[in-house]
């Protein structure tokens, strides 16, 4: 098969039919279906960038580590134990990609946000150089003080925070993911929270 | 804490603007896994990999040699028959584990067992060789 002869199809019927678990899919897929694989990707790739550019904090960085998540997640798959839940797994795989990106990137510091050219700033896709109305300044401030004090978390509350506020997984569905009892992932979640307040406070 | 409890964090968290995927991410996605995966099917064996092979199995060769000298002496000098009548006593061992040592260290042929034993970590080492050359660029995911 070439690159470049992909069209899209039955994939986004598939992703949005209630009645096709995870599991079916996987299942359809490890037997040929690529039809199947897609769907999968359709119904998870909005979660997973949002969860990657949380934890990363750049855009085009998250979108290129997202479409290896889902590469790696392709070629993983057939090996895979299919009885088991999908969506976890996958969110291990993000995860992973994420803290081995983070690993290799230097640090960020606070001012290159501040910087117009590499920040994520809603601002800068608007050409009219007439002032905005204040209601979108106040949700570009907004996001971008949202956006720092999750890049400002440590690593491990940076996980739990982008898997429950970017990808909305349940308690349970994290502790799945990070092999953790549903207890204690509550547990780091409010310290999470306690460390998201105080740089919500620091940066406000 | 349940999943429905919520406090101002919450609130805040909420109005956390979700990015879209760009459109074309799911074509841009499987172009590349038909790339990569034709890439793969046609990617000519490198000069390593084919050293390590024949290396490989000029090991294979020569452990089923060694290994056959070492059953043959064995047999000849008694160490075989010694093994087999500790395993089938092994009060032996707590009555007279002194001796036994000493005979069992007089009687094995050390020379053809470490052949053996060297050989046998060589195509360990080529077995990790050999894949590492054929892996593609990417990791393998973690297993579930």
């Amino acid at each position: 098969m070439r690159a470049g002869f992909y069209t899209a199809g039955v994939g986004e019927q598939r992703a949005n039919s209630p009645d096709r678990s995870d599991e079916d899919l996987v299942r359809d897929f490890v037997v040929g279906d690529t039809d199947a694989y897609e769907a999968l990707v359709r119904r998870y790739m909005k979660p997973i960038l949002n969860f990657v550019y949380r934890m990363i904090g750049n855009r085009s960085d998250a979108d290129d580590l997202a479409q290896d998540v889902f590469v790696q997640v392709y070629k993983a798959l057939p090996r895979a134990r299919t009885d088991l839940p999908f969506k976890p797994w996958l969110y291990v795989v993000a995860r992973n990609k994420c803290l081995d990106f983070l690993k290799k990137k230097r640090p960020i510091h606070f001012s290159a946000f501040d910087n117009a050219e590499t920040a994520d700033n809603p601002m800068d896709n608007v050409a009219d150089p007439d002032p905005l109305p204040e209601e979108l300044v106040e949700q570009a401030d907004l996001q971008r003080l949202l956006h720092r004090a999750i890049e400002a978390l440590p690593e491990k509350y940076r996980v739990v925070v982008s898997l429950r506020y970017a990808s909305g997984l349940t308690f349970a569905e994290i502790g799945e993911t990070l092999s953790l009892p549903e207890n204690t992932v509550k547990t780091q979640f409010q310290r999470a929270k306690a460390s998201l307040r105080s740089s919500l406070a620091s940066l406000a | 804490m349940t999943d429905q409890e919520h406090d101002r964090i919450d609130s805040l968290m909420a109005r956390m603007e979700q990015i879209d995927p760009p459109d074309d991410f799911v074509s841009r996605l499987m172009d590349r896994i038909t790339a990569e995966a034709y890439e793969a099917r046609h990617r000519p064996v490198s000069r390593a990999g084919l050293l390590y092979a024949a290396v490989y199995l000029l090991a294979l060769m020569a452990l089923g040699l060694f290994a056959y000298r070492l059953g043959i002496d064995m047999a000849h000098n008694g160490s075989s028959s010694l093994i087999v009548a500790i395993l089938g006593n092994v009060q032996l061992l707590r009555e007279a584990p002194g001796a036994l040592f000493s005979a069992l260290s007089a009687s094995i042929p050390w020379s053809e067992a470490g052949a053996v034993a060297g050989d046998v970590i060589l195509i360990s080492l080529l077995t990790r060789l050999i894949l590492r050359s054929s892996q593609p660029g990417n990791r393998a995911a973690t297993p579930r």
